[in-house]
């Protein structure tokens, strides 16, 4: 009996065990003649609704998006919910955090029998578009273009980012791009030096051919004029609460921002972290000039005299910011904006570019793209996507890309528009400030902000502003007019394959040898051995550099 | 009825040895095979015999059998991944092969030498301190005297396991900064600070040694186990004899634990190259990325970062290789020198 008893439940466990769980899609897929009839789709006009009540009943689509930590869940957003009023397409979120994201984008893609129709926020890269949609596995949405009137509008006047978006296999579009052009991205970097530190130091003497009336935002300082002033500070108990925990130069080595690009500049080269600016229409590699070894021995002498702060290669963007705020310990740092670094900005003055020993004076040019490429895919078995092609078409509009980017009229923004027709800046809640306020309640991820968004729609927010002015004064009049960030290019597999096969292990030599050089010194042997080796078929950077110039000569013939 | 399940587990293993030797007499000679074959039948029919009288028992192992297979067995078909350019969501059969291409480039690749070396000095460095540690640790604690202070340093020493890897390479960073106790302490003594985490050469003491801080008194249990079984009479009989309380650890303590020992090092040695990456990663900087890159990191971001399946499948199957080539030596080593092995 016993023996029976647990042959049954060894039989139980056992198909359960088996048993699978089912699942699968049964929206009906209608073609847009029935779209039209059924429910009054339309697309022509971008400010009525784009299907009717039965279609807002019975038409959705479940779209999969990352979000930060602090924004509300997609479906409870004003914004959202306003954009289903004005549409009636009904859109369900799948809220994760980008973290999670970051961890199951790989599981999404591969449960080919239960994708999501879209996925926003994807942070596709070129390669991966490339390899997707070589399995149909994405939406040709340029197939549609006629179904998003303000999208093909954008595509029309900017031919240049239908290139950067344009697969160069098959001539289509794969993903839609986030597009926020404030002319901010390009050079990432500023110096700021404390004001009071240096007056105290050209009052000691210690500096010559400074007066402390110069010490105001707009400060030119050489090189020798800066090693001065920051063996002063390294010297002397400046912040004056008797330990010497001054860090005369700091910055965080090879972050985003506030990197240490902007110091090779004092050798006329146009450096960032992937070394590679188009010079004169060629692709450029700044780490084969060898005005980058003179360069990296002159910042590594700073950094031996103890000058720049050897933390800088250590810390995190965090460890930075904090250490930044209460007693003061910075003399001089590279950042985005002083403000957000230490507790009193008023102390600290933009520098201009430092002048180097010869006289150079530029700054770094980055490749940060202001156009992100792979916001937002969708998926290619996805039905009626007519429809909600349509709706992300109105993400495009610009009164919409301001409220998708920054946050609601009626949180963010009044009701009523200005006499120029302009949002405005409604009053903060008392308990948040404004970068709390935007996080929570604007989406952000797909949106076309551009010059005419800024000069008809919406005001930039006063701390882009003020690092606009910034930037105009005293790091874009530096930039060579020859001299080019890397757009965002399109490759073929067969160059992509070269680059999967070569970029990550060039990246990680140059790295490698970069960090050992500013803080231990290099000689003119390891110089040339590193730049044999780089280009050696077995490091392989001469064939990166093919595949990077025959994509730009792609790029720049069409433009 | 455990000694009978042990019994049948017993012959059964017996069975399945002889008859594959019954086969290699049989490509032998005529005679000799119409013998083993005899054997053979006769064997068989013992095994069914034995099947028919322990059948109930061997119902309880069923379920071990299935999970094995189906969480151990099945997902192997993954490896196919390997020889294919290899996307999520394609399917395991699809038309995407590509040979020993992925295999071919990693061995050409000029980071290769480096992450095997990087790999295996930070395991064998890591498995020389720590094997030894937790078995000294488990003979000190078992000979205190004072139970009470031993208990007690037990659980002191099991206390960092459960610290969590990023709360421990936080606490690493905090100590071991620039500006962290450590260096706050060197210069307070009139030493220059040093960057612990920039330094190429600090990085595998410091990895492998607070891997060690975190883990030796948790290894240590297993053997405080064994040690627990040692009769004491033989411990008397040794003090009688005279034996010193070292001696007594040496001469009746180790032998009793020293199976345990190698059942384990042969575990280890199975293991060593097969150190995950997640602290790794978390300790790695641009400074310390010479001894920093291993073989797990390197697949890490090749396959999770770079979005290469295929290739980082590839590399994660030599490791494997390695690591069972490792456990084979390890094991046939250990059956030859002493009486214990795994299989």
């Amino acid at each position: 009996m016993k023996k029976t008893i647990a042959a049954i439940a060894l039989c139980c466990a056992a198909a359960i065990t088996l048993s699978a769980c089912g699942g699968g899609d049964n929206r009906e897929n209608n073609s847009v003649e029935a779209l039209v009839e059924k429910y009054e789709y339309q697309w022509e006009d971008t400010s009525a609704p784009i299907v009717n009540e039965l279609g807002a009943q019975e038409l959705s689509f479940h779209i999969y998006s990352s979000k930060n930590a602090t924004a509300k869940d997609y479906n409870d957003m004003d914004i959202m919910q306003m954009l289903y009023e004005d549409t009636n397409v009904f859109v369900d979120w799948e809220n994760v955090s980008e973290s999670v994201y970051a961890e199951q984008k790989n599981l999404i893609f591969g449960n080919s029998n239960n994708r999501p129709d879209a996925v926003y926020h994807a942070g596709m890269s070129a390669s991966e578009i490339i390899r997707y949609a070589s399995r149909n596995v994405l939406l040709p949405i340029s197939d549609y273009l006629e179904y998003m009137p303000n999208f093909s509008r954008i595509l029309e006047e900017r031919p240049d980012i239908r290139q950067q978006i344009t697969n160069v296999e098959d001539g289509k579009i794969y993903a839609l791009p986030r597009v926020e052009e404030m002319g901010l991205l390009q050079n990432p970097n500023l110096l700021f030096i404390n004001k009071n530190w240096t007056v105290a130091a050209i009052e000691a003497g210690a500096v010559s051919g400074l007066s402390a009336a110069d010490v105001q935002d707009g400060l030119q300082l050489t090189a020798a004029q800066m090693e001065d002033l920051l063996t002063y500070f390294r010297d002397h108990d400046m912040n004056g609460n008797g330990s010497n925990d001054e860090r005369p130069m700091t910055f965080v080595y090879n972050n985003w921002q506030g990197n240490q690009c902007d110091l090779y500049g004092m050798f006329g080269l146009n450096d960032n972290t992937d070394h590679r600016v188009i010079v004169d229409g060629k692709v450029t590699y700044t780490v084969l000039d060898d005005r980058f070894k003179e360069a990296t021995q002159f910042i590594n002498g700073w950094v031996e005299e103890g000058l720049i702060d050897e933390v800088s290669f250590e810390q995190t963007q965090d460890n930075f910011l904090a250490n930044g705020k209460g007693t003061e310990l910075y003399g001089a740092f590279y950042w985005w904006e002083s403000e957000t670094v230490v507790s009193n900005p008023e102390n600290y003055v933009v520098c201009r570019p430092l002048v180097g020993p010869d006289g150079d004076q530029t700054v770094c040019v980055s490749n940060n793209p202001e156009i992100s490429t792979g916001e937002l895919i969708i998926f290619a078995d996805t039905p009626n996507v007519e429809v909600l092609l349509t709706y992300f078409d109105r993400y495009y509009d610009p009164l919409i890309s301001a409220q998708i980017n920054y946050g609601p009229i009626g949180i963010v923004y009044e009701e009523e528009l200005d006499e120029n027709g302009m949002l405005v800046q409604k009053e903060l809640p008392e308990d948040k400030t404004a970068d709390e306020l935007r996080l929570e309640n604007a989406p952000l991820g797909i949106c076309y902000l551009s010059d005419y968004a800024w000069e008809n729609v919406v005001h930039m927010e006063p701390r882009a502003r003020l690092r606009l002015e910034r930037l105009e004064a005293y790091a874009t009049p530096y930039v060579p007019e020859n001299v080019t960030p890397v757009p965002n290019l399109q490759f073929t597999q067969a160059e992509l394959n070269t680059l999967t096969t070569y970029e990550t292990n060039i990246f990680n030599y140059i790295n490698q040898h970069l960090i050992d050089w500013l803080r231990n010194g290099l000689t003119d042997g390891d110089w040339e051995a590193f730049k044999t080796e780089l280009q050696s078929t077995r490091v392989g950077l001469g064939a990166v550099q093919e595949v990077y110039q025959a994509a730009y000569d792609r790029y720049a013939a069409q433009n | 009825m455990k000694e009978r399940l042990r019994e049948a587990q017993g012959e059964q293993a017996f069975d399945g040895v002889d008859q594959t030797t019954g086969a290699v007499g049989e490509a032998m000679s005529g005679q000799v095979a119409e013998k083993a074959r005899l054997a053979d039948k006769f064997r068989r029919s013992r095994f069914a015999r034995n099947f028919k009288r322990n059948w109930t028992y061997l119902l309880f192992l069923i379920p071990a059998v299935v999970v094995t297979f189906i969480f151990a067995y099945i997902p192997i078909y993954g490896i196919l991944i390997a020889f294919q350019d290899y996307m999520p969501g394609d399917s395991i059969l699809n038309g995407y092969w590509i040979g020993f291409q992925n295999f071919e480039e990693f061995f050409g690749n000029y980071v290769f030498w480096d992450l095997m070396i990087n790999t295996f000095l930070l395991c064998i460095l890591g498995f020389i301190i720590g094997f030894p540690l937790p078995i000294i640790v488990a003979l000190m604690l078992n000979s205190t005297k004072n139970k009470k202070l031993s208990k007690f340093l037990q659980t002191l020493f099991n206390g960092p396991h459960f610290i969590s890897l990023v709360v421990l390479v936080g606490m690493l960073y905090l100590f071991f900064g620039r500006y962290g106790l450590v260096n706050n302490i060197i210069e307070s003594v009139g030493g220059e600070r040093y960057s612990f985490f920039l330094e190429s050469e600090a990085f595998r003491p410091m990895y492998i040694l607070s891997s060690n801080w975190q883990d030796f008194g948790w290894s240590s249990i297993v053997y405080l186990a064994a040690l627990s079984g040692v009769d004491q009479s033989q411990h008397e009989a040794a003090t009688i004899d005279g034996a010193s309380r070292f001696q007594r650890v040496l001469h009746v303590d180790f032998p009793a634990i020293a199976p345990i020992v190698s059942v384990m090092l042969i575990m280890s040695i199975g293991g060593l190259m097969g150190v995950g990456y997640e602290k790794v990663l978390l300790m790695q900087t641009d400074g310390n990325l010479v001894t920093s890159e291993i073989i797990a990191t390197y697949v890490y971001k090749q396959g999770i970062q770079n979005l290469r399946q295929g290739y980082a499948t590839a590399v994660g199957l030599f490791n494997s290789v390695i690591n069972l080539v490792l456990l084979i030596i390890a094991n046939t080593v250990s059956k030859r020198f002493s009486e214990n092995s795994l299989f």
